[in-house]
């Protein structure tokens, strides 16, 4: 059995997973009320609106909160191993989960991390955070996340 | 919902085992009919059931225990906050008229019929599970809820010695009760210390039990035999996006909240009336976490009441008298209801809270949804 992998062909969440082995992080955003949105939901939670858009955005953020698994029960994941979840710089409120790559004792909440995407099989690559100064080189082979600063306004999430 | 007419009339149960050998149905059969014997009714003449998903339907019920007339039947899918919403739902068919004579049941095969992640999920969303989750290893109830433990530790501080304290009371009231899965099975805090990592900051002994069983409640509009349990109010809430966790703007805010709100308005009763409180404990942080949310210390000050020996026999607010899903065994929280009654009857030999009028009892399910009840015997509000 190999580890859980998302289905890239589920249209509720193909641009997701199409941004990160492009390196580049994309959630959704309201086309009505530019509110961004993750998970991604058929109406906007702000103001009901259905049509939305794909943005990138920076993958920056501070750590929310976080486990450490000591009692593996999927195949695929060795004990210990962290899931994180992270609040970014901007858009303000929103949250991405990801894996960790960094010492378990330096795992803290508020500290800044940062995201890129770690490639896991031919096709799927998905999100791993880890403190700015021991990130990788963004010029390594897929590493880099690309950091567009389109994302000038910075919505309230929800 | 106040409730003017419900009463609990009848409880019953089986024995709570590791390996039961018995199918979900017999179990619900045994529970059933142990129940109608407490009521002082025939089985035959209950006329609703409130089931669970994925478990016995009121078809079987209906085949198995000869119901002749099953006028009302419907399924409460709230995880574990289901029981004690459920109750509220018998509640409203008897005080409607719609039936005379509910029946809550809940069986399950919970360790021998397939560990809890193989188990099919019922929680919400799926394909946020799936899709967005589970690739990163996030899959249990441990460790989604350990993710909250952990902010609130952040926000508040959480100190272990509380989390061992919920989990030894929780063991200490399980060893006066004979029923219980770990009746004869002491925790020292030595032994909760040496709990293997399950999803940090919850190890071994934070973690509830696993079991097959099944518990039975019926609830009419008029008493039996046994003296009588009055539901005086129940209600349930949900958290801000009960479909996810990762983005909820307050992770903290919990669907107990507004459900504990609505059931001290309706009863014009508050925490400090309640004599007993039985928290649905799937973790040890939960108990803390459902005492705040219900009111029964204020926000982040939970620790003083658990340290203070608070929640023990004896303490301020004695809760889960039985040993609870960390020590007597998980059904789903039905088992806290079967105990609130058993106290509120003063028939908790062992264990009895002397005098208990008022008992609160909380349900806790899938991302965050709450239950509430308050249960009234002799000498309680009306
Ligand atoms: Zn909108």
């Amino acid at each position: 059995m190999t580890r859980p992998l998302p289905d890239l062909h589920n249209h509720e969440f193909a641009e997701h997973w199409a941004g990160l082995s492009q390196g580049r992080v994309r959630i959704r955003r309201c086309r009505s009320c530019g509110r961004h949105a993750w998970p991604p939901r058929p109406t906007c939670r702000a103001c009901f609106s259905l049509d939305h858009e794909w943005v990138d955005v920076e993958p920056h953020g501070t750590l929310y909160s976080w486990t450490v698994v000591g009692h593996a029960t999927l195949p695929g994941f060795e004990s210990p191993y962290a899931v994180v979840l992270v609040e970014l710089t901007a858009p303000v409120g929103v949250r991405l989960l990801g894996s960790y790559d960094g010492e378990l004792a330096d795992l803290k909440i508020g500290q800044p991390l940062t995201a890129r995407p770690v490639q896991v099989t031919d096709e799927v690559h998905l999100l791993s955070w880890s403190h700015p100064e021991t990130s990788k080189n963004p010029d390594d082979t897929d590493g880099a996340v690309a950091t567009d600063d389109h994302d000038t306004e910075v919505g309230e999430y929800q | 919902m106040a409730s003017d007419n419900a009463i609990i009339r009848g409880i019953g149960q089986t024995d709570y085992s590791r390996q039961s050998g018995r199918t979900t149905t017999l179990l619900a059969v045994q529970a059933a009919l142990a129940a109608a014997v407490d009521a002082g009714l025939d089985v035959r003449d209950l006329d609703g059931v409130v089931g669970f998903p994925h478990s016995v339907a009121a078809e079987d019920l209906v085949s198995n225990l000869g119901l002749r007339a099953l006028r009302f039947s419907s399924t409460v899918a709230m995880g574990g906050a289901s029981s004690v919403a459920a109750v509220g739902q018998a509640a409203l068919a008897v005080e409607s008229g719609r039936a005379d004579h509910v029946l809550v049941v809940r069986a399950r095969n919970g360790n021998s019929g397939g560990r809890i992640h193989q188990r099919p999920s019922q929680l919400p969303a799926q394909h946020f599970r799936t899709q967005l989750e589970h690739p990163y290893g996030w899959n249990t109830a441990a460790q989604r809820y350990a993710m909250m433990a952990r902010r609130y530790d952040y926000e508040h501080g959480l100190d272990r010695q509380v989390l061992a304290e919920i989990a030894l009371a929780a063991r200490s009231h399980a060893n006066r009760n004979p029923a219980a899965m770990m009746h004869e099975r002491e925790l020292t805090m030595e032994k909760y210390l040496a709990g293997r990592m399950i999803a940090d900051p919850y190890t071994l002994y934070d973690c509830c039990l696993e079991t097959d069983g099944a518990c039975a409640v019926i609830v009419s509009r008029h008493a039996g035999p046994a003296p009588s349990v009055r539901v005086l109010a129940v209600a349930e809430g949900r958290p801000e996006t009960p479909d996810d966790l990762t983005n909820r703007p307050d992770l903290l805010r919990i669907g107990l909240e507004p459900a504990a709100r609505e059931v001290w308005e309706c009863t014009g009763l508050g925490p400090t009336d309640m004599d007993a409180a039985m928290i649905y404990d799937c973790f040890t942080f939960e108990v803390l976490h459902q005492l705040e949310a219900a009111g029964f210390a204020p926000d982040g000050l939970g620790s003083e009441l658990v340290a203070s020996g608070g929640i023990r026999l004896g303490g301020q607010l004695p809760v889960n008298t039985h040993g609870g899903l960390l020590s007597e065994g998980h059904l789903s929280g039905l088992n806290h209801v079967l105990e609130a009654v058993r106290q509120l009857r003063a028939d908790a030999p062992g264990r009895q809270v002397e005098g208990a009028r008022h008992i609160a009892v909380t349900g806790w399910g899938d991302l965050g949804d709450g239950s509430m009840t308050v249960l009234a015997g002799q000498g309680g509000a009306r």
